[in-house]
């Protein structure tokens, strides 16, 4: 049985069916490149663009760099060489910035308080908001994520796809521009990743997302890019890149399920 | 409040492994006197490595920061593992950081483990109140945060000023311990606010953690 | 980085090969027979065997002063003042300052002995595999509890100090900061938020010894049989010439230094 409400559906504007407006530059980058203290390569000057409203995929197999590539892109690491433009501000390493959000692959690295409540209060606080406008914050936040209920819970206690919620809506209540999420399905049952599809699809901001869950990738996602060995392989439209077998193989990835029978019809 | 090898003599290094042998034997008798003991020797070695990570948060005092000592949250939360769990810190930090030393291993565990003993009695006192209300668990983690800093850095600054330099006087030593102790008060109260604290969290989010 | 000791284990050295267990009680005999050196003329001695043993271990030198980099600050921050401070001849005197031979020499003393004991630590546990070294000290009669606890927080260790690592990045990136001004308030609240982060650890790894506990028990931990003694290979010439020719030159030092 699961506690969480549902999610909202916005009739009034479904962004599933919206072509993107918007023309804004969210996230640039030039040249970016990290190597560790030890010499090894992990990323080898990449350069990418988001409009704003893109919903992209990352996908690429273990240790192509994807961690890395979103620690850089958050300021907890400092590149190498190259730097990252955030709606025309450049990212400063460990300068903490509201507008990008960053729901980490194992949520309880996220959650820390002793309620799910003043979890999602902390962020909304360290940005300095009033005490109504935090109780606002966390009110809209968890509407949003489907997890009311949950406010006075120990997030200790929650089950891993409430937690995946509750981890959400700490980001989502400071109100990002650009949110990232690292293998957000990872260790979902079917009912809370469909819940996390549902979101994803209804969710206004900018996201960059890195999963081995092709088939959400292929649902949620406008854009692709394939990073491997430190470099962005091939950058495009997701079923276009996913349905192409030998590429995919070729970076330890498979097709999915759901395009390889079109793959079959069309080739046959 | 460690002391690096090769600063003690070898009377005193010897003497504080002495010490240190005794009360493991005692420890581990208690320990062994457990119908749980082989239960518990993941929980407290897993709590002990947890407990040396943590070592490494600062807390900020603006303009600088410090580290926590944590030997009073230490013998709260392992009870009779608070011993041992101390000299596998100290073994590791001597190995991993070369904070502390080898030939110090003992008298370093005597500085950090009897004040965690004590602490880890102080925390029990609060079975002498009835009810044991979460103000009493507090109360009682303060005092046990308190003590144990408090009781180390006693400890420590007497014996590095007795053994280290041979030729001081007497009411310069005696001095220099006061002014260095009454220094430490504004950090006993830190480590007693920060140790209730923290077993208050732990007493409302997961009270098996911490000994009935 | 947490894993540095035993980064060289892999080498293939003398002191590589040369038992845990007889190196634990050879390298460890001296350990104290150089903490036990009062005599300043025996420091040139103590340095050479400390340079002769760490030569044959192949040991890189940057491995060394990486880790004699934080405790060597410290032990400096102590000594520093003792000529100052301590003794009654002076060497040399600018007003008020004033070196003092017995100064002079307890400092020399201290930093070399400090230097060949962490040289010596060093070498102990960086031939060896780190269970390997435990695995002789409870031969040697280190109670099982205490073996037992050394080598499951060892294991658990790094993943903790990377989790935690991990937990305070996720709070930076949602505006946690270190108070800029010393307000009470502010401060309390930092407090709180450390120990509601510290009381979470402490949360996670409990419950991962849970889990652990039952998959060891699952492998039979806790069961009724002892601890296997463990067939010990034969001893070869090295291993045991090695031994006495440590404890040998322990004894000189302790010798020497009564003479």
């Amino acid at each position: 049985m699961t506690l969480l409400s549902p999610i909202p559906q916005n009739s009034a504007v479904n962004p599933v069916f919206s072509p993107p407006l918007a023309t804004e530059v969210a996230l640039s980058m030039t040249n970016l490149s990290f190597v560790y203290p030890d010499g090894t390569e992990v990323l080898r000057q990449l350069h990418l663009s988001l409009q704003a409203g893109e919903r992209v995929g990352v996908l690429g197999p273990n240790g192509a760099g994807k961690t890395t590539f979103f620690k850089l892109l958050c300021g907890l690491l400092r590149p190498t060489q190259g730097a990252v433009t955030l709606f025309d501000q450049s990212v400063a390493f460990g300068r903490f910035r509201s507008d990008l959000g960053f729901v980490f692959q194992n949520p309880d690295d996220q959650l820390f308080s002793a309620s799910v409540w003043e979890d999602i209060a902390f962020g909304p606080q360290n940005m300095g908001l009033s005490a109504e406008q935090v109780e606002e914050r966390v009110a809209m936040a968890m509407a949003l994520t489907g997890t009311q209920s949950l406010a006075q819970r120990m997030p200790h206690h929650l089950s891993g796809g409430e937690k995946r919620m509750v981890a959400i809506a700490t980001i989502v209540a400071m109100q990002p521009s650009l949110i990232i999420y690292d293998e957000p399905s990872a260790n979902l049952d079917l009912r809370a990743r469909r819940r996390l599809i549902q979101y994803l699809l209804h969710s206004e901001e900018t996201f960059l997302v890195a999963s081995h869950d092709l088939e959400m990738i292929l649902e949620v996602c406008d854009r692709v890019v394939l990073l491997n060995n430190g470099h962005i392989v091939v950058d495009g439209d997701p079923s276009e890149i996913m349905q192409d077998r030998a590429l995919m193989e070729s970076h330890g990835l498979e097709v999915p399920y759901s395009l390889a029978g079109r793959e079959l019809k069309s080739g046959g | 409040m460690h002391i690096s090898d090769g600063l003690l003599p070898a009377k005193v290094c010897i003497t504080g492994y002495a010490i240190t042998g005794g009360l493991t034997w005692y420890s581990l008798r208690q320990i062994d006197r457990r119908s749980t003991s082989t239960e518990d020797i993941p929980k407290a070695s897993l709590l002990t490595a947890a407990f040396f990570a943590a070592s490494a948060i600062r807390f900020p005092l603006p303009p600088g920061s410090l580290h926590l000592v944590l030997n009073g949250a230490l013998g709260v939360v392992l009870d009779c593992y608070a011993f041992p769990a101390v000299l596998v810190g100290l073994f590791f930090q001597a190995l991993v950081f070369g904070h502390g030393g080898l030939t110090t291993l003992g008298i370093n565990a005597v500085i950090m483990g009897v004040p965690a003993l004590l602490a880890s009695f102080i925390f029990k006192l609060r079975r002498l109140i009835k009810g044991q209300s979460s103000r009493a668990t507090f109360v009682f983690s303060f005092l046990a945060g308190v003590s144990g800093v408090g009781l180390s850095a006693l400890l420590f600054f007497s014996l590095v000023i007795t053994m280290v330099p041979a030729e001081l006087d007497a009411s310069l030593e005696q001095t220099a311990a006061l002014v260095l102790l009454l220094s430490h008060g504004p950090l006993m109260l830190l480590e007693g606010l920060f140790t209730a604290m923290l077993v208050s969290f732990l007493a409302r989010m997961k009270p098996e953690v911490i000994p009935e | 980085m947490l894993h540095e000791i035993d980064r060289y284990v892999h080498l293939n050295s003398w002191m590589h090969r040369w038992r845990p267990r007889p190196k634990l009680v050879g390298l460890g005999t001296l350990i104290f027979a150089f903490a036990m050196v009062e005599d300043l003329r025996l420091v040139p001695a103590m340095l050479g065997v400390t340079a002769v043993l760490y030569t044959i271990a192949t040991l890189p030198l940057s491995f060394l002063l990486h880790q004699l980099r934080y405790p060597g600050f410290f032990i400096l921050g102590v000594v520093l003042l003792l000529p100052l401070v301590s003794g009654e001849t002076i060497l040399w005197q600018w007003g008020p300052i004033a070196l003092h031979s017995e100064g002079v020499s307890a400092m020399v003393l201290i930093v070399c002995r400090f230097f060949s004991i962490l040289t010596l630590g060093l070498i102990i546990l960086g031939t060896s595999p780190f269970s390997a070294t435990i695995k002789a000290m409870r031969s040697l009669g280190l109670p099982h509890v205490l073996a037992d606890m050394m080598l499951l927080s060892y294991r658990y260790l790094f993943e903790f100090a990377q989790m935690l690592t991990t937990m305070q990045q996720a709070m930076k990136l949602r505006g946690f900061k270190a108070p800029s001004r010393l307000a009470l308030r502010e401060l309390m609240s930092h407090l709180r938020r450390l120990a509601s982060l510290m009381g979470t650890l402490l949360i996670r790894s409990y419950e991962q010894s849970l889990r652990s506990y039952q998959a060891m028990g699952l492998r039979g931990y806790g069961a009724a049989a002892p601890h296997s003694p463990g067939q010990s290979p034969p001893s070869s010439l090295w291993n045991g010439s090695a031994l006495i020719v440590m404890l040998m030159v322990s004894a000189g030092f302790v010798l020497s230094d009564f003479l």
